[in-house]
């Protein structure tokens, strides 16, 4: 699952804005014909993101978030050196993180 | 805008539910059962406690007017609130209603983009837990091709 995220950030006054993106299908699986239920669901459950290794932002996700999740949200105070880390796990064991430093 | 009030209310109180199930475990985790619970009669049940929601134009709900793809619909949540702790996002007519509970660090802004999948045309609904209070924006969304899709 290496490389399934992509991070972007941007200096706006006061902070950052990040600017995420993660390769994942967010399956809501197919409705099983007997039951009538959905089956096989693939999504991800949980987002961490940390900065200088505290969590700062924790996301729970349903399969309701869109296919190839996409996550925009602004640190204050973040400043070039800080290190920023993003990571997510799915209802499956999957799981995948990535770091990056302020530039 | 023309928000009926009954889905409104129904679309806030479960997220009410959730957030005021979710504090009473503290921030770390959300009970099993939040995504799962397809009943919002449960959820409202529980919500209905300690909870103070009110609907609040600090809190800016931006979607389309109408989603040509339901599986794909930009949402974002501006809260000009003070120590906001969560962003819930609901969609009253997803078969999950939740879609993501958003727990913010104070050095986080009350701000997240993402895109999201509407089962059909519906009222979303942003619910921001801000100083122990529910403060809600919402906005209908026309949806016409649903995503979740049943096929």
């Amino acid at each position: 699952m290496a490389d399934s995220i992509k991070v972007k950030t941007v200096q706006v006054a006061g902070g950052i804005e990040v600017r995420a993106l993660i390769s994942h299908p967010m399956s809501i699986g197919e409705r099983d014909k007997a039951s009538g239920k959905f089956v096989n669901a693939h999504y991800i459950e949980e987002v961490v993101v940390a900065l200088n290794g505290k969590t700062i932002l924790q996301g729970d996700w349903s399969s309701g978030i869109a296919r190839n999740p996409y996550l925009m949200f602004k640190v204050r105070g973040a400043m070039p050196g800080d290190k920023l880390r993003l990571g997510w796990k799915d209802n499956k064991g999957g799981s995948d993180s990535h770091e990056i430093t302020l530039a | 805008m023309s928000i009926s009030r009954r889905t409104f209310v129904r679309a806030s109180a479960i997220g009410a539910a959730l957030t005021a199930v979710a504090s009473q475990r503290g921030n770390a985790a959300l009970p099993a059962g939040v995504f799962s619970a397809a009943s919002p009669a449960d959820a409202i049940r529980t919500a209905l406690g300690n909870v103070t929601m009110a609907s609040d134009e600090r809190v800016r709900l931006t979607a389309p007017d109408r989603a040509e793809n339901g599986d794909v619909v930009p949402l974002s949540v501006d809260a000009d609130l003070p120590n906001i702790q969560r962003i819930t996002l609901v969609a009253d007519q997803n078969p999950i209603p939740v879609i993501a509970v958003f727990s913010l660090a104070p050095e986080v802004e009350g701000f997240v983009a993402t895109r999201v999948k509407l089962a059909q045309t519906c009222n979303v609904a942003a619910l921001v837990d801000s100083n122990g209070k529910v403060h809600t924006g919402s906005k209908p969304v026309q949806v016409l091709i649903g995503g979740c899709g049943g096929e």
